[in-house]
């Protein structure tokens, strides 16, 4: 079969979107009335703070409200918004604004830090190619693009880098206002400023209208609420048009996947390349949905896992050259390019 | 002043033809193939043969042809035209093209202006830009051909700099494609133009495998043959035959007495030059890979698409094309050593010869840069610089001999 991984890729991305979304649905009830108690203990909001369930439904911060099962385990939430919480938590960005707003004591963040930290050490950025459910929605969106016949845009490696930048000044931004919030004297902005680049990510509107759930759409009750709703469908829009025309272009900006791409370059997972059977035809280059280069660039052997790598193995999968570019997972062959 | 064909004004085309006599050149090959024919001993070599000896197109569609292995005949194939390589290694024509253009000009060059005088009738040609002698071929060959059909791509070869004008040249063709022979070309068309020739390189792959992992397996007569007759056929035809032979050769008893294998490199080897080829044989010097632009350049690649839409195919097809593209005309020589490098480690070769074809400048450039580097890697190396006379041939015998002996 041509596109053999691609196909194994599509396979996982329907399954986690799946556990992602539905799985409250499909698991937690059981688990929950079965056990009586959820199997992990739940980080909770201190005393005295603002709790994440007292916000009323239909405003921009209500919850799905419910504790997955799994609950921190993978160590964050899928994401806040979606019905049911998901089967379990994996947002990161979600999961570190939510802890600095808490001051929850490092104590307890350690085991889940650690757990994040050793999957990135394995898998790298894999999670935003193979699980993430607005990147699964995102590639739908593009074979849409693909069925009616329009090519995808492509963007200057400079545009690529800005984003990257402006990556980094959403996470410090988001992060210091999570922060700033936690501190006791700044205690009632809670109620606005809670999460703020999860009111404007993408995902709280798309997780909720797939989880058969009403997100908090319109939400004009004050001047902050109606800034953070109007930029989120603002964001929304940009997110669309960026999967629609652009493939991947959006998860250049996307600071979830800037978190994961820390270990990147020495994760479990590895791209070679034998640089002898290259024959340049630029196939990697051309094929590869974040439009790296550096996999055609390099004339040396070696391994080339780039920052903006979402492991998707589409440049393995196309190359058309016999054992030229291969993936292995700690220096044990996964797959390779083959003649076809 | 109209500009019929695009290239020079008529006042000036009209006092071109003045050029062109009345040449009879004919094409029978009938003793050549003959020759090598009795040697082959391949009952599915036949047809090969008979195509070369012919030289003619049985078609109701529109003969398109071209002469560099830059052009894509997937768009010729989608808007329902055949394509034909028509270049041309006749010494014949090349002596008749020596009367339209005189001087120190590759005898490739003159050897198709001299053979279209009397060639397979076409309804358009296409000449990329490749090379130089390409390009002014283009003006010659428009005083008598109309329709001429001239695809300018940039000279260096690589993906980052030149892709998006690669890809604008190929979709204006593809334009001119659907505005020439009036048809609607979907993608549909060019998805099935695109299995053909992606059929055609998986069974060549094949051979070219077979060929490097037996010795002996097929002498370079009829390979060259085989792929000379893929200038002459549709790809469906070749696949089809070339399947039948690779199914004789799997089940065919090796009787060896050559001595040493090697991978020729350099300029193309069609049909009726087989010199180089005929001492090579003699020597006992088995070809068991190559790097020409008329077999391994023309076959090898495939077209892997990422998007199946119009201009993603096109562009993909680009990289079948200007990318990999071991033409010594481009920027990026990396190419032709890898290749080089790659075959000889993985077949365990024993050296290299590189078939440099006089007056061709840029190929004699090249010598320098691949000697180099293959004696810093170990691999013993032959350059032999030569045309289509037979004149030199004690010369090159001794040379090869030399050769050989020296690989021990």
């Amino acid at each position: 079969m041509r596109n053999r991984i691609t196909f194994i890729r599509r396979i996982v991305q329907i399954i986690s979107f799946i556990l992602l979304v539905y799985g409250g649905y499909i698991f937690k009830t059981r688990l929950h009335t079965e056990t009586g108690k959820p199997l992990f203990p739940a980080l909770k909001a201190p005393e005295g703070y603002m709790s994440t369930t007292k916000f009323k439904e239909g405003s921009i911060l209500w919850p799905s409200g419910t504790n997955p099962v799994l609950e921190n385990y993978p160590p964050s939430l899928v994401c806040r918004f979606n019905p049911k919480g998901g089967l379990f938590k994996a947002c990161i960005f979600h999961f570190i604004s939510e802890n600095l707003t808490w001051q929850t004591h490092i104590k307890y963040l350690l085991p889940h830090l650690t757990l994040f930290i050793l999957l990135c050490f394995l898998f790298g950025r894999m999670w935003c190619g193979w699980v993430c459910p607005i990147g699964s929605i995102g590639d739908f969106i593009t074979s849409i693009r693909k069925k009616m016949n329009i090519p995808a845009r492509r963007f200057p490696d400079s545009f690529k880098s800005g984003l990257r930048f402006s990556s980094y000044g959403i996470m410090g931004i988001g992060f210091f206002i999570s922060g700033l919030i936690g501190v006791p004297n700044f205690a009632r902005f809670q109620c606005y400023w809670f999460l703020p680049y999860c009111q404007i990510c993408p995902a709280r509107l798309i997780c909720p209208m797939f989880g058969l759930i009403k997100p908090g759409w319109k939400d004009f009750e004050t001047a902050v609420t109606s800034m953070f709703t109007i930029l989120a469908w603002l964001v929304m829009g940009i997110f669309l048009a960026a999967f629609y025309f652009g493939r991947r272009i959006w998860c250049h900006l996307c600071p979830v996947g800037l978190i994961n791409s820390f270990l990147n370059k020495g994760a479990g997972i590895e791209l070679k390349k034998k640089a002898v059977r290259c024959n340049k035809c630029g196939l990697c280059a051309d094929a590869c949905p974040m439009g790296l280069k550096e996999m055609y660039e390099k004339d040396s052997d070696g391994i080339y896992n780039q920052n903006g790598c979402i492991m998707c193995l589409r440049c393995v999968e196309i190359c058309p050259k016999d054992g030229c570019l291969s993936a292995s997972f700690f220096g044990k062959k996964i797959t390779e390019s083959k003649l076809k | 002043m109209k500009k019929e064909n695009g290239f020079i004004s008529e006042e000036y085309v009209y006092a071109m033809k003045c050029l062109w006599g009345n040449k009879n050149i004919t094409y029978d090959y009938k003793k050549d193939t003959e020759k090598y024919r009795n040697v082959s001993g391949l009952k599915g070599m036949e047809f090969f043969y008979d195509v070369i000896a012919e030289r003619k197109v049985k078609t109701d569609k529109p003969v398109v042809g071209y002469f560099c292995n830059t052009v894509p005949e997937e768009i010729i194939m989608a808007a329902g035209a055949v394509p034909l390589r028509l270049c041309n290694q006749d010494i014949q024509c090349a002596e008749a093209g020596e009367e339209i253009i005189s001087g120190d000009i590759c005898p490739v060059i003159k050897a198709i202006c001299g053979g279209l005088q009397n060639d397979i009738k076409t309804d358009l040609l296409v000449i990329p830009a490749t090379c130089d002698g390409k390009v002014k071929l283009a003006e010659i060959l428009s005083s008598i051909f109309g329709n001429i059909y001239f695809i300018d791509i940039p000279r260096n070869s690589d993906y980052t700099k030149n892709i998006d004008l690669w890809e604008s040249a190929y979709l204006k063709f593809y334009e001119y494609m659907k505005d020439r022979f009036k048809v609607k070309i979907s993608r549909k068309e060019l998805l099935s133009a695109c299995k053909i020739t992606n059929e055609r390189t998986s069974i060549f792959r094949k051979i070219y495998k077979l060929r490097a992992e037996k010795k002996g397996i097929i002498n370079a007569f009829d390979y060259f043959t085989l792929t000379s007759a893929s200038f002459l056929l549709t790809a469906t035809d070749w696949t089809k035959y070339t399947e039948v032979l690779y199914n004789e050769l799997l089940n065919r008893e090796i009787k060896t007495n050559y001595k040493k294998q090697i991978l020729l490199a350099g300029s193309p080897i069609v049909f009726p030059n087989f010199k180089l080829l005929e001492i090579m044989e003699e020597a006992g010097c088995y070809i068991a890979a190559d790097t020409l632009c008329s077999s391994y350049g023309h076959l090898f690649d495939p077209v892997e698409i990422d998007e199946e839409t119009e201009p993603g195919i096109i562009r993909t097809l680009t990289l079948k094309y200007i990318a990999p593209s071991i033409c010594p005309c481009f920027l990026g020589i990396d190419k032709l050593i890898n290749a080089v490098i790659e075959n000889v480690e993985k077949y365990g070769l024993d050296g290299v010869i590189y078939y440099n074809l006089r007056l061709c400048n840029v190929f004699e450039m090249e010598i320098p840069i691949i000697r180099s580097v293959l004696k810093d890697k170990g691999i013993p190396f032959l350059s032999l610089k030569t045309d289509f006379s037979r004149e030199d041939t004690g010369q090159l015998k001794t040379r090869i001999e030399a050769f050989m002996e020296m690989l021990g």
